[in-house]
């Protein structure tokens, strides 16, 4: 079970996304990240694992399933290499849970951002140069 | 004129009136008779000893044959678990500050290496199953590289252990796989050992 605070800290950052306060950007298809400016000088990974696994539905019988668990990692930049705080969804199925939806949220912020971009690239859209562009 | 013809008749009545034996030709066409069945049953008995001489040698060639299939086998299993062996101490490399490429150059070599060598058993009965599995897991494993490639290349160290998070479930299965097989094509060698020794 997550630490509460932790848990606190994990629903804020997921409102945060919501509202677009925080941005993630996709480092791969499986991975968010979220620099934290200086002073503070922080950065948070997300990522996403899928593994196979094998269990048996009967005597002589093997069949394989996908699992799907999350990463958070904290690594304060001043201090990198060693991330302050890791929080695996393998070893924590609640957190993996919250985890979850942190991914599924920063991940539609980050589609709706690359959306709003396409919108912006289309004429008459503030900022193109088009004919409406005032 | 009449007379002779009367004496001859007299002749030939009183050579066949005289026991056969008493005549020489019975005697030669005996003897070549019986010397013709002489040969007759030398060479019946000569077929039959090459007949048995040869199918003891079909016999011996098939024998030489199968032991040198399953000599070649051996060392071909031989050849393959040290093979895996190999491969075992590679998946070993993977380590958590691994890059997208040096993680997809590992994967290539131990994928190519792998299939070459398990594929001339996949219909092998006693391997099939695992050989099935460990083709499976690579398929996996690519898949699961492919989820880790960097959007942007020169950030790729911003974000360290992603490519190890991503691919180390699937090299773990990867490296058991390869350890039942080694297992098995050891027992495979060891098997075969012994066959050879009780024949």
């Amino acid at each position: 079970m997550p630490n509460p605070e932790l848990h606190d800290w994990l629903d804020q950052v997921m409102k945060a996304t919501d509202e677009g306060t925080i941005k993630w950007r996709m480092a791969n298809p499986t991975t968010y990240t979220w620099e934290i400016p200086a002073p503070k000088n922080g950065r948070v990974i997300l990522q996403r694992v899928d593994r196979m696994e094998t269990y048996q539905v009967a005597p002589g019988r093997v069949a394989q399933r996908k699992i799907v668990q999350y990463i958070l990692q904290v690594f304060d930049l001043q201090k990198l290499q060693v991330p302050a705080i890791q929080l695996s969804g393998a070893e924590d199925p609640e957190a993996n849970t919250q985890l979850e939806k942190l991914f599924g949220v920063a991940s539609s912020a980050a589609t709706r951002d690359s959306l709003n971009f396409l919108k912006s690239l289309l004429p008459g859209e503030p900022g193109t140069g088009g004919p409406h562009t005032k | 004129m009449q007379s002779d013809i009367q004496s001859q008749v007299s002749r030939l009545i009183e050579l066949l009136q005289g026991p056969f034996w008493k005549h020489v030709d019975f005697w030669v066409f005996l003897l070549l008779s019986l010397a013709g069945l002489g040969v007759a049953i030398a060479g019946l008995l000569y077929s039959i000893r090459a007949f048995k001489e040869a199918h003891q040698a079909k016999l011996e060639a098939q024998q030489a044959k199968q032991a040198a299939t399953e000599a070649g086998r051996t060392v071909k299993a031989q050849t393959v678990a040290i093979e895996l062996g190999e491969i075992s101490q590679r998946l070993e490399r993977l380590q958590p500050d691994i890059l997208f490429s040096e993680a997809r150059e590992l994967l290539n070599e131990v994928s190519r290496r792998l299939r070459r060598a398990i594929s001339p058993f996949a219909e092998d009965p006693a391997l099939k199953v695992t050989i099935s599995a460990v083709r499976q897991a690579l398929d996996t494993a690519q898949s699961s590289l492919k989820g880790v490639r960097p959007t942007n290349p020169g950030n790729e160290r911003e974000v360290p252990g992603a490519v190890y998070n991503g691919i180390e479930a699937d090299f773990a299965t990867i490296g058991n796989l390869v350890a039942d097989l080694l297992g098995l094509f050891e027992k495979q060698t060891f098997d075969s050992g012994v066959r050879n020794a009780k024949s």
